[in-house]
């Protein structure tokens, strides 16, 4: 009897890492690989959401993110012998996204950065505690773009993807203890930004 | 205890911020449309890994006679065996006459079936799309 793993109203798996979900994606995968398109269609279905929200991360231009996560896609397929049975597949595969994205955000030619960003900022007036809200948003990003490629994207999987740093370190292909060093270094910078708590208070 | 580096204080506020920050990342995906594109790319027979021959042969599984699938199999043979020199369009637009040719001898039901109403393009467009993408120049 196939697998089964819960999975959100959109198909998409609800935790990857799970013994379930794992277990339902080495199903597909064996399908996958004897050709069944539906099959590839769940897998697909499964991880597009997280795969489009890491890619989204890292570039934050969806047409940019549209093309990584389809491409991400076509190369799982193209790789897909070399996943070992039973090896879980979404570090493998998010790991395809994190390269992809990193690899077009290093190729992207210098225009406008403001004109490429979708989160530039809206010209309109805004009352000052959404302008400051705004501004902040809007620091805190362009901090994030300013890390090293790679501590950008662990931090990203730490702190918006939620992953610990076993997993994080399975799709980066380096040690956990390398991955906490840069998270670490990561956030401090991130977190220069924010006001301090007293501040919020007020 | 807490690994210092997973720095305990940091961690909360900095992930409260930029899960705030990127909340709108979804807004606007049509999900559907994506998971459309991404199936379109892959129903490609060389993205599941079909070579051409395989291509030929699920022909034959629809029901297509046998000496229109081997009429269509030397078609495909003309077309590849210049583009494995990677010489690419330019000979596969010289072998096209001698296509159409080859195609005009195969039955009317079989070349229906064979191109869905497509042309001799689309056909040539099968075949093409399993050549590597050619090197970026640098």
């Amino acid at each position: 009897m196939a697998p089964s793993d819960r999975a959100d109203d959109d198909g998409a798996a609800r935790d990857p890492s799970t013994d379930d979900a794992i277990a339902r994606d080495s199903y597909l995968l064996g399908r996958v690989r004897r050709g069944d398109l539906d099959a590839y269609g769940e897998l697909v279905r499964r991880h597009t959401r997280r795969a489009y929200s890491i890619a989204y991360g890292i570039l934050r231009h969806r047409e940019d993110v549209e093309d990584v996560v389809q491409e991400s896609f076509t190369r799982t397929l193209e790789r897909i012998d070399r996943i070992a049975e039973g090896m879980p597949f979404h570090p493998w595969f998010y790991r395809i996204v994190v390269n992809a994205a990193i690899s077009l955000q290093r190729s992207r030619t210098r225009r406008a950065a403001s004109a490429m960003r979708d989160d530039f900022q809206s010209a309109e007036p805004q009352p000052d505690r959404l302008a400051e809200v705004g501004q902040l948003r809007d620091r805190l990003l362009r901090a994030l773009d300013s890390l090293p490629e790679r501590q950008r994207a662990i931090v990203l999987l730490a702190d918006v993807e939620e992953l610990n740093s076993t997993e994080i370190a399975q799709i980066m292909d380096m040690p956990a203890g390398t991955v906490r060093y840069q998270l670490h270094l990561g956030r401090r910078a991130l977190r220069s930004l924010l006001p301090a708590p007293d501040e919020e208070a007020r | 205890m807490t690994n210092r580096f997973e720095g305990g204080g940091d961690k909360q506020e900095v992930r409260s911020a930029l899960q705030d920050a990127l909340s709108d990342r979804f807004d606007g995906v049509d999900w559907e449309r994506l998971h459309a594109r991404i199936l379109a790319d892959a129903a490609r027979p060389a993205a599941l890994g079909a070579q051409p021959w395989d291509v030929v042969a699920s022909w034959a599984s629809r029901g297509i006679p046998a000496a229109g699938a081997l009429l269509a199999a030397a078609v495909v043979a003309l077309l590849i065996l210049p583009l494995n020199a990677r010489s690419d369009a330019a000979a596969a637009a010289a072998l096209l006459p001698v296509a159409e040719e080859l195609m005009a001898s195969v039955p009317e039901e079989t070349r229906l079936l064979l191109h869905a109403g497509s042309d001799l393009e689309s056909l040539l467009n099968l075949v093409l799309a399993d050549e590597p993408p050619e090197d970026e120049p640098s």
